[in-house]
Order: C-alpha cells, then sequence, then structure tokens
C-alpha cells in the first residue's frame, strides 16, 4: 500500500512543474531537472535541484521537484531518522513553495505538505492541509484518501471512514483505498460491515492480477476478523494464485492452514515462504515459529528449538513462540533455562492480574 | 410432556446428473442425543433490568444428585435475582418422576435467593446424604440434607462466610483426612456504586472482565465434624488474584494429593500444586507457566469458562480442557507426563470450529461408547445485542457441538437434530433415565434447560460404579479416586471427580464401556489416601463399591427409552 502510494505522488510531482508556467521554465537547467525527474533519477534531481535553490531559494519549480525527489528517495531509506529527515526537506521546500506563493491554489502542494506532515504524525497538520487540498480539488481521490488518513491517525475513525469512502468513490477500483476502508471497519469493530463492503467490490476490481491480489489479501484479513477461518482460506489462495510471487502471502497461507490443523500443507507454506529472499522479518519469525511448533506436535523438541529460536531472535516479543521455546526446553531437559526464559517473558508483559 | 423424537433420518440422495442411472441410494443418520426442552420446570432469571452488570451474563449452573436417595436423579438448580430486589424467585429443586423435573409442594429449605451462579453436590458432613454447597454473586450457603431431600442452611454455624462475587466450585479433600473442603473461585469485584456502562457502536454491551479487579479463589478447610476454617490466605491462595468461571481438582503431578486447575477470564488460568503431599501443609503454588497451562493458543490471556479434564489419548494421565471466548480456540492441554503440557488444539481437530463461538459449558463422555472419550460443548454469546454489530452474523443463541474422538483427533458432528437455539450456560452430566448412558443437562440463560438425553444405551457393554469412601479415611464422594479397567490388552484410567465444566455437578456414578465382544472386566480403584482393590465386574449394572467393603449393590440398568 505504501509504494503504491508514494508511485501515485511520483505522477502527482511530475504534474505539478509544467503547471508552473513563469519566466523560469525556459531556464535550461529547470528543463533538465524536469527531464531527470521523467526518468526517474531523484537522486540527481536533488542534487541539482538543490544547488538551483542555492542560487534562486525560491525558484518554484526547483522546490516543487526538488521536493518531489525528496519524498522519492526517502521511501527507499530504511533508517528511519534518516528518512524522516528527508521528508522533514521535502515539508520546507513545499512549505517554501508556499510562502512564496501564498495564493498558489494548487491542490497537489496541499496534499504533498498533507503526506509530510502525516509521515511526522502531525494529524491536525495532515488534516488541515487535506482539507485545503480538497477546497481546491473537491474530486480529488487522493486529497480525500490522505484527509482519510490523517483522520485515522487523529482516532476520528467514522470521519475517516465516510472520507475513505468518498475516496473509493472518485477511484472506485483503488485496492489499496478498500484496503484502508477495511481498517476502519476493524478499528471500529464493525466486522460483519467491512466483510459486507468488501464483497460488494469484487464486481469492481482492477484488471491488474497484482491488485486484485491485495484486494483477496485485504479480504482474507476481514474473514480473519470474523473468525471464519474456512473462508479466510479460500481469499488467500486467491490472493496466492493471482500473484504467486508476493512474499507476503505465503506466510499468512502458512498460519492460516495451521489454524485448519492442516499441518503438512501449513509445513509446505512456511518453508516455501522462507525461501523468498526479501521477506520481511516478522513474517519470516512466524514462518519459523510455525515450523517449530509442528515438530513440537510430533515430539521432536530439539529441532523445534532450532527453529523456535531463530523464530524467537527474529520477533523476540512474540510470546508465543517465547512460550513454545519453554515447552521445547522443558522436554529437552533444561528446566531451570525454561523457568528464567518464563521470567523474562513475563517481565516484558502486562500482565492484568499483577 | 415427554417428546417422542425421531432420531434416525432418512436421507434420500438422488443423483442430478443426467448420464447417471437414476439410483437413489439411502443413508441412515443417528443423532447422539435426543432434544427433550419441555421435560424441566424452571426457567432462568438472569436479573437483567436493562443495566447490563457483567453477573448477570455468566449464570447460572446447578446439580444433578439424588436428592431423596430413591435411585434416581434430582435436579438442584441455582437462579439468578435482580439487583433491584425483584424476582427473587430462588433456587429450585426438582424431583424427577416419569423423566420430568419438577417441584415438589413442600419447600426443600434450599430455597436460597441470592443472586446464584453455581453449586456443588456432595457429603459434606460424610453422614451418607449429598449436602449443597451454594456459590453465589454475594453470600454463599451451605445446606445440609436430612436423607429425605430437606436441607438446612448452615453457612453461619459451620463457620461460612463468603460473601463475595463467587463462580464455580469444587470439593476436594486438600489433606487426605477422609473429609471434602470447599474451593470456590471468584470472579471479579463489582460494585453498583462504580458501575460505568460499557459502550460499543452507541450501544450499551456488558462490560468484559478487564473493566474489573480480579479475586483470589478461596479455600474452606473441614475439621472433620464439617465445620469450616477460612484457608485462603494461609494456603497462599490469596496471593492469585484471578476472574475464575471454570475449576476442578485433577491429581497433575501424579503425587497422590489432589491439585487444582483455574479457568480465569481473561487473565492466565492457575495450575495450583497442592503440596500436602511434600510438606505436609496446606500449602498451594501455581505452576501454570511452566507446566504449559497457563495461556491459549498463541500464548494469549483467554477468557477461560469451563473446564474438564480426562484422558483423551489413552496414555494414562489426563488432558486438561478450557472452553474460551469466539475468535479464542477452545483449549486442549496435552498431559505429556512429568507435569508438562502442550496447547494442541489446532492440530487436533478442537481448536477451528471453536473459534466462532463463545462456550461455557463442556463435558468428555464416550458419546458413541467406543471407548474413546468424546467432547460435548455448550455455546452461547455474553452479549446480548452482538447480533447488533455482526450484521447477524454472530447469535447471542449458538448451538451445541460434538467433537467424537477418532483416536487422537477429533470430528466435528451434528450431536442432535437441528433445535432452537439456546444461550449455553452450564453441562451437567448424568444418567437420568438410568439406562447406562450419560445424558446432558444443558442450563440457558434466561430460558428452560434442555435434557439431551442419549441414545447410546444398548450399543455397547457398560459397567456403572457408585464409588463411596469408608468416611474415615476417605470422605464418601470419593473424589480423587482413580478407576483402571483392561479392554482388548489396554489400560483405560478414569480419575474420578464430581465438579468440573461450567458452574456443574454432576451424577456422581460412573460408566465404563467395554469392547462388544465383553461382558465383564477387571475394574481397580485406588482410593485417595492410596489404598487400592480389585474386583471383577460385570456389564447392565450399576455397582455401589463401598471402600473395604467391595460391592454392596448393584442396580440393573433400566430399558433405553424407544426413541
Amino acid at each position: 500500500m505504501g509504494s503504491s502510494f508514494v508511485q501515485i505522488l511520483l505522477v502527482v510531482f511530475i504534474g505539478i512543474a509544467p503547471a508552473l508556467q513563469d519566466a523560469s521554465t525556459t531556464d535550461p537547467r529547470i528543463t533538465e531537472l524536469n527531464a531527470l525527474m521523467q526518468k526517474g533519477q531523484f537522486l540527481k534531481v536533488l542534487n541539482k535541484g538543490r544547488a538551483i535553490l542555492h542560487d534562486q531559494p525560491n525558484q518554484p519549480q526547483s522546490l516543487m521537484l526538488t521536493g518531489a525527489a525528496c519524498i522519492e528517495l526517502a521511501r527507499t531509506i530504511k533508517d528511519t531518522n534518516a528518512k524522516h529527515q528527508a521528508y522533514a526537506e521535502a515539508e520546507n521546500l513545499f512549505q517554501r513553495f508556499s510562502l512564496v506563493h501564498p495564493n498558489h491554489n494548487n491542490s497537489k502542494v496541499e496534499q504533498s505538505l498533507a503526506r509530510c506532515c502525516l509521515i511526522r504524525k502531525d494529524w491536525k497538520n495532515a488534516i488541515q492541509h487535506a482539507d485545503k487540498s480538497i477546497q481546491l480539488s473537491p474530486s480529488s481521490s487522493m486529497a480525500h484518501r490522505i484527509l482519510g488518513e490523517a483522520l485515522t491517525g487523529n482516532q476520528q475513525h467514522e470521519k475517516a471512514l465516510q472520507t475513505l469512502k468518498k475516496a473509493l468513490a472518485f477511484s472506485p477500483r483503488d485496492t489499496s483505498i478498500m484496503h484502508l476502508i477495511q481498517g476502519e471497519y476493524h478499528t471500529l469493530r464493525k466486522y460483519a460491515e467491512g466483510l459486507s463492503f468488501l464483497l460488494k467490490q469484487q464486481d469492481n476490481l482492477p484488471q491488474s492480477a497484482q491488485l486484485k491480489s491485495q484486494f483477496y489479501n485485504t479480504l482474507y484479513t476481514a474473514y480473519i476478523s470474523l473468525n471464519d477461518i474456512e473462508n479466510a482460506q479460500i481469499a488467500i489462495t486467491k490472493a496466492i494464485t493471482l500473484n504467486p510471487k508476493e512474499a507476503k502471502f505465503a506466510p499468512e497461507m502458512a498460519l492460516n492452514l495451521y489454524r485448519l490443523g492442516r499441518s503438512e500443507d501449513s509445513k509446505l507454506w512456511a518453508e516455501k515462504a522462507l525461501g523468498y529472499s526479501h521477506l520481511k522479518t516478522k513474517p519470516k519469525a512466524i514462518c519459523l515459529r510455525i515450523l517449530g511448533q509442528l515438530l513440537s506436535h510430533e515430539g521432536k523438541y530439539q529441532e523445534a528449538l532450532n527453529f523456535l529460536e531463530k523464530s524467537y531472535r527474529f520477533n523476540p516479543q512474540d510470546r508465543s513462540t517465547g512460550f513454545a521455546i519453554v515447552a521445547a526446553l522443558r522436554r529437552t531437559g533444561q528446566n531451570e533455562k525454561a523457568k528464567e526464559l518464563i521470567k523474562k517473558i513475563n517481565a516484558n508483559h502486562a500482565d492484568p492480574r499483577e | 410432556m415427554k417428546i417422542s423424537c425421531i432420531i434416525s433420518l432418512m436421507i434420500i440422495i438422488a443423483s442430478c446428473t443426467p448420464q447417471s442411472e437414476h439410483k437413489p441410494t439411502s443413508e441412515v443418520v443417528s443423532y447422539p442425543f435426543v432434544v427433550e426442552d419441555d421435560l424441566i420446570d424452571f426457567t432462568h432469571e438472569s436479573g437483567a433490568r436493562g443495566l447490563r452488570h457483567i453477573g448477570e451474563s455468566v449464570g447460572s449452573g446447578g446439580a444433578l444428585f439424588d436428592a431423596d436417595g430413591d435411585g434416581d436423579l434430582d435436579l438442584y438448580l441455582i437462579q439468578g435475582a435482580a439487583i433491584d430486589g425483584s424476582a427473587l424467585q430462588g433456587n429450585v429443586l426438582l424431583y424427577q418422576h416419569d423423566g420430568k423435573f419438577s417441584k415438589s409442594e413442600k419447600p426443600c429449605g434450599a430455597e436460597d435467593s441470592e443472586n446464584g451462579m453455581s453449586c456443588a453436590a456432595g457429603d459434606i458432613d460424610n453422614d451418607g446424604d449429598i449436602d449443597l454447597y451454594v456459590v453465589n454473586n454475594g453470600p454463599d450457603r451451605l445446606f445440609l440434607n436430612d436423607g429425605t431431600g430437606h436441607f438446612t442452611d448452615v453457612t453461619k454455624e459451620r463457620g461460612i462466610n463468603m460473601p463475595l462475587f463467587g463462580s464455580s466450585i469444587c470439593f476436594i479433600d486438600v489433606e487426605l483426612d477422609g473429609d471434602l473442603d470447599i474451593f470456590v473461585g471468584h470472579y471479579v469485584e463489582f460494585s453498583i456504586d462504580s458501575f460505568q456502562p460499557c459502550m460499543r457502536e452507541h450501544l450499551e454491551v456488558y462490560c468484559a472482565p478487564k473493566n474489573y479487579s480480579g479475586i483470589p479463589c478461596s479455600l474452606l478447610i473441614n475439621d472433620g465434624n464439617g465445620f469450616f476454617s477460612d484457608a485462603s490466605a494461609s494456603s497462599g491462595l490469596s496471593a492469585y488474584l484471578g476472574k475464575a468461571l471454570g475449576v476442578l481438582t485433577s491429581d497433575v503431578d501424579n503425587d497422590g494429593d489432589q491439585d487444582l486447575y483455574v479457568a480465569n477470564d481473561g487473565e492466565a488460568n492457575f495450575l495450583l500444586l497442592n503440596q500436602w503431599k511434600e510438606t505436609g501443609e496446606i500449602k498451594f503454588i501455581d505452576d501454570a507457566y511452566v507446566a504449559g497451562v497457563a495461556l491459549g493458543e498463541g500464548a494469549k490471556e483467554e477468557a477461560g469458562m469451563g473446564v474438564e479434564a480426562a484422558d483423551l489419548d489413552g496414555d494414562g494421565d489426563e488432558e486438561i480442557l478450557v472452553t474460551n471466548f469466539e475468535a479464542q480456540t477452545n483449549s486442549c492441554y496435552r498431559n505429556d507426563g512429568g507435569g508438562m503440557f502442550l496447547e494442541t488444539s489446532f492440530v487436533n481437530g478442537i481448536g477451528p470450529p471453536s473459534i466462532p463461538n463463545v462456550a461455557f459449558g463442556i463435558r468428555v463422555l464416550d458419546v458413541n461408547l467406543d471407548m474413546l472419550p468424546d467432547i460435548f460443548i455448550a455455546n452461547g454469546h455474553v452479549i446480548d445485542n452482538i447480533e447488533n454489530f455482526t450484521n447477524g452474523q454472530t447469535l447471542f443463541a449458538q448451538k451445541d457441538q460434538l467433537f467424537i474422538n477418532e483416536g487422537g483427533t477429533f470430528k466435528e458432528v451434528s450431536p442432535h437434530l437441528p433445535a432452537e437455539l439456546k444461550v449455553g450456560r452450564a453441562l451437567i452430566s448424568g444418567d437420568i433415565d438410568n439406562d447406562g448412558d450419560l445424558d446432558l443437562i444443558s442450563t440457558s440463560w434466561e430460558s428452560s434447560p434442555r435434557v439431551l438425553r442419549s441414545t447410546s444405551a444398548g450399543i455397547a457393554p457398560v459397567i456403572g460404579i457408585h464409588l463411596i469412601g469408608d468416611g474415615v479415611s476417605c470422605h464418601r464422594d470419593a473424589i480423587g479416586a482413580v478407576i483402571k479397567y483392561k479392554v482388548q490388552g489396554k489400560t483405560i484410567t478414569r480419575e474420578h471427580r464430581v465438579q468440573s465444566s461450567y458452574l456443574s455437578s454432576h451424577d456422581p456414578r460412573l460408566l465404563l464401556t467395554l469392547a462388544p465382544t465383553m461382558d465383564e472386566a477387571e475394574v481397580t480403584v485406588q482410593w485417595p489416601g492410596g489404598a487400592s482393590e480389585t474386583t471383577i465386574l460385570t456389564a447392565g449394572s450399576y455397582h455401589k463399591w463401598v471402600m473395604g467393603k467391595g460391592i454392596v449393590h448393584q442396580t440393573q440398568f433400566e430399558k433405553p427409552i424407544p426413541n
């Protein structure tokens, strides 16, 4: 969802620059900046844009394109601080643009500012900018979507739900908005309404198998919310069939098969998921835990320990893995180690009875 | 009125494939239970008056026992009460006549009108009849039976002062001195004065237990004459703050004394190991985390309601079962010996079908008389207006579930013909018609209890046993006795308990299934305290087995009621 959103933003920014018609458009450096942006060479845009802004601090197209490049680069940065710095620079550039052009009437500038506010969880300013963006462009799906996300962050879930539904009305096949709407239904504990909403969208899906698969993944989570693991299995199977290369589906498949008691299938999918080189840490931990639990159920506790301990290293917050290790330790004669681990797990967990 | 119910349904399956020859086939579908909804003259009163106090949603239970000593089971049912003092109908003792349970014209003396939760039936004063301890959301009561089914309230004079919000109870001989002690589970600290309603989507709902503080369980020690002293603090139990709903006894560490398991609502469960054998002191230590029975699937504190223990896998030790809330599996803790358990609900077939339901009562019984213990579960939501939040997909009243043991894994089957859904709570077992199979009574929130009459009598040989302790070295109820018998070279082990499930006290008699070719079996009883007796018993009868005297009375099973 995050990456598709930034891709949409890129389109927004690319569209911004030509709209700013002033004398500087004839500046060859700006022309070059535009060309680099079109090619997706964001680092070059950033460096060259910074150089232009050094000479002409308020050059509008440079402000816009450099800001856009900042955001594009920010999304590839893993270090949180550095990522936030990049967004902060982008926000600064867009703010400067707004100061220079207080009457700019550019909805997309407000959207960009709102997005930067969202990143640093400044929900109130994000709402203000998104509201302004909607005033300037009332039928913008993106503006409504950003407002919806800001309202979500600000814990105004009912309002967020309605706003996201408006966003979907302007972009009815956008599966990422459907995902956000389902998230709101979930937060509001309106699980059945969430499912009902998604089922109505089934005839309105995009052609892209990848986007469709995202929808079925969302449908899977809706079924899980309603404790319907049988239909959840059908949904996640569809998602995987549509997009077999998507790494995040396989761990869910393994997990739900485990829930269904289909141990052998669960094991196969957990092993398959672990074969994905780009599988994130938490899903990796889940798959390792499943393999360890299955071995425990077979009484192979020493083998189970290998998987469980590896899983625990990836996700030391997971009590389920922690206690699975306790069980395996006890059965391999390591009672003291097991008791120490129980203390450690419970110390990290707020036991409601204490 | 006795319902004459059809339990065999002829299903004609006709092929719809045009190419295929029209070959109607028939299949006989038999149900293990017949639903009889109008045999019990009682309607549960929750006390709900629109304010949604938590206690209204979780009651109430009862006990099946022979109150008047006439050889058939009577039914004591617990009644709730409104907080405003109205509708104080009181508990009822219903006598069985021709299969129906109805009130006697004379008061029984145990018509307690507190806001009731559960009760335990047992011979507290070792005088040969069955007494009652009633657990209330308010002061508990102890009623002694005079042997004719007339009870006297002796709460105060016997030293009992238990005013807290109680839930389940079990009798236990903690220090193996031949009398019954009392273990009471307490739920939450609730005060009307500080009550704040809980909202969901602008509608008021029953608050979850997390909104309230827990209360430790209590232990009352019997001095041998039916007088009690409160040992909650000295036994260490006061240190364990829980929200108990289900409790049972089991010798988990196999040391010869009875331990306790407590299912807590929304918090980790307790496994309270009795230290009597080790130290000679009345002390309990919670070992649930180490043993692996504290948390549910996914290592979560689940909403424990009912509890049961039985040797599901035939290895001689007991698994522990706990019923839980929706979105949680009903837990099945496999006993691996040595005080080690492993939660197995997702791999043995019990877990997945339990996820959509809110489960309360649970009973392990051999439904199809194949010598493998099966599991019956009574479901019912706690949020009376749940349908408003789920587009009707989750209901307040929910279906019963039966899991048939297929030798290590379980398969859900329909327990009976489709019947009106009820909001299930307690699940009490007993051979109501004395025909040699185990019937069930499930209590229902604001409704009449349902009789689930077993249809299995006669399909396999069964031995009935009624164990009676000598009243000196072993209390007369013989709770904790271990029964072993051999079938086809395999030893089947049962631990005797009377209270388990949810708010339930069961028929104290045991039924042992034999292989179809057998008509007798050698049965060994190891009485609490360690004495052991062995005898050969024939199928088809109940045997009253008195410790030190052997079989003193034998009663043939009644003919099964035609279905």
